[in-house]
């Protein structure tokens, strides 16, 4: 069984910010394509660490997480079987990165 | 017994009794004194909480004024104030969670509520045109920050005793 572990601060960057690629190079949606997809395909089990970042904003939450399941790229069992997150500091924010994907529509 | 040995017995017994009430004034003086020592403790204690929700209620009066001038700039200028309100928000969402022996029970929940808001939907994103200072997600910002605000302040009165 793969298993892999992406820390944000260390391995994407301790300021994410924004939701869409144009808004820069921190952006939920380049996170959640150029790390988190390649990841998520390539292990069986992702752990994710949240700490050491300088904050988070939901914009990027719900693009980098409901973004997977809004755009079809996986589904929210596959995401449960799949993903470990971890916030020390703050753990309400995994409760809302769950509520994200749980919740996220699928577009048609 | 010699008849002479009464007067030694009767100062024995007074010293005896004597001992005794002086044991049980100090039993009473030290158990004041450790009663004075834990209220003190505890009013300093209650001071210093108190002291820490004022600071939170102030820190939210200033995320109120910073989301307010963040929403109502256009997305394209208000990188400053968007990563104020998320290092702010983490802060606050930190002393939820680490003074939770004191604060309501959903306070750490209530307050992810707040952030969700201020910094959902169009938060952070570029092209995001200014909102009037009457729009809808402002007065939904408002009416969460000042609801926490008034759950700080009875919390402060009840460790006043005030209430």
């Amino acid at each position: 069984m793969n298993m892999a572990k992406i820390s944000i601060s260390k391995d994407f960057s301790e300021y994410p910010a924004g939701r869409y690629r144009v808004d820069g190079k921190h952006s939920g949606e380049v996170f959640r394509d150029d790390l988190l997809i390649p990841t998520l395909e390539e292990n069986d089990i992702v752990e994710i660490n949240f700490d050491g970042s300088m904050g988070y904003g939901s914009s990027f939450l719900e693009e980098a997480f409901g973004g997977l399941v809004r755009l079809k790229k996986f589904s929210k069992e596959t995401l449960h079987q799949k993903l470990r997150l971890t916030y020390k500091e703050d753990p309400f924010i995994i409760e809302e990165i769950w509520h994200y994907i749980d919740d996220a529509p699928i577009k048609s | 017994m010699d008849i002479g040995d009464i007067p030694a017995w009767i100062a024995l017994a007074v010293s005896a009794f004597t001992l005794y009430q002086q044991g049980k004034q100090n039993d009473k003086a030290t158990l004041e004194r450790e009663e004075h020592k834990k209220t003190s403790s505890d009013q300093l204690r209650d001071l210093q909480r108190k002291l820490r929700l004022e600071q939170m209620i102030k820190d939210l009066e200033d995320l109120l004024t910073l989301t307010v001038d963040y929403w109502t700039q256009p997305g394209s200028t208000s990188a400053t104030s968007a990563l104020m309100i998320k290092s702010k928000s983490q802060d606050l969402a930190y002393r939820c969670n680490d003074y939770n022996r004191f604060l309501w029970i959903s306070a750490a929940a209530d307050f992810s509520v707040i952030r969700r808001t201020i910094t959902g939907g169009q938060f952070e994103v570029k092209s995001r045109a200014a909102l009037q200072t009457t729009d809808p997600l402002i007065r939904e910002a408002s009416h969460l920050i000042s609801n926490f605000k008034t759950k700080l302040r009875q919390t402060c009165d009840s460790l006043d005793r005030f209430l």
